[in-house]
């Protein structure tokens, strides 16, 4: 087995074992939630197996972070978990942190550059690929050729954001 | 890219899209509808980075790999603010309802 195909194993494993977690967790909508975080990671470190470090970086932080920290805001806000946000005992406490560290390990790890410093580990060398698109390449393609389809994204987005503040805002609706 | 490669992400891609698409269809919780469909895009845009990579590869289509990188990223923007707003839909219908079960939201069924 090539460090190629375990990396990609080991993001698909993270994928659909967090989706899996979203599905089908029932005790607190908080493991939907960190179910989440790992299936984003899986996801990540296979775009950055295609070559898209930046998208997969992009989905990581954007995505899963976002989710996160929105979701237990709404939460905290509806009120359905209080219950899920008392302190864990210690060990429990150890063991998640170790299983966090161990995914944030093989999320950076899928995220290099394959090719480059494995060929002196336990793993075969593969066969070196095409180099990567640069993130200046992707930026070129967004702002080059048309920015005002890049501008108008931004302002759907931002009013997106203000009509969602707008509903949450209202209390008689 | 091998070609090997690329069935898998499509095959991976594929996977988490059945998986987002069960969580949606199967489980009652606005919430989990919610995370569901924000792995049905994260799916979608593993697809775009796989396809736009392949088809720059295998059919040396030029620009195609900035494209499906492209892609993904408004895709990306997309699912963001279908959370933002999908989230503030969820806190409307508590307040209305005082429940995340979808079976509430009947007032439009016949």
């Amino acid at each position: 087995m090539s460090a190629e195909d375990l990396a990609f194993y080991t993001a698909a494993l993270l994928a659909l074992g967090g989706g899996l977690i979203v599905v089908a967790a029932r005790r607190t909508p908080i493991a939907n939630a960190t179910g989440l975080v790992v299936s984003m990671t899986g996801v990540a470190g296979a775009c950055a197996l295609a070559g898209a470090p930046l998208i997969g970086a992009s989905l990581l932080i954007v995505a899963a972070g976002v989710a996160v920290t929105v979701l237990l805001f709404a939460l905290e806000w509806v009120g359905t978990g209080r219950d899920a946000l008392a302190a864990p005992a210690a060990g429990r406490l150890v063991v998640r942190a170790f299983a966090v560290t161990v995914v944030l390990g093989l999320a950076f790890r899928a995220m290099q550059d394959v090719p480059v410093g494995w060929a002196a580990g336990p793993f075969a060398a593969p066969e070196p690929g095409p180099p990567a698109l640069a993130s200046e390449a992707l930026g070129a393609r967004l702002y080059g050729g048309d920015p005002l389809v890049v501008g108008v994204c931004g302002l759907l987005l931002l009013v997106a954001l203000l009509a969602g503040v707008t509903l949450a805002a209202r209390r008689d609706a | 890219m091998e070609t090997a490669l690329l069935g898998r992400l499509v095959g991976l891609a594929t996977a988490l899209f059945v998986i987002g698409a069960l969580g949606v269809l199967w489980r009652r919780n606005l919430l989990i509808g919610l995370l569901s469909l924000q792995l049905m895009l994260a799916a979608g845009q593993l697809a775009f980075v796989a396809f736009g990579r392949g088809w720059s590869e295998r059919a040396a289509v030029a620009g195609a790999e900035a494209d499906g990188q492209a892609f993904a990223l408004v895709a990306l923007i997309v699912a963001v603010v279908q959370l933002a707003v999908g989230l503030a839909i969820v806190l409307a219908f508590v307040r209305n309802r005082d429940s995340l079960d979808v079976e509430a939201a009947s007032t439009l069924r016949w």
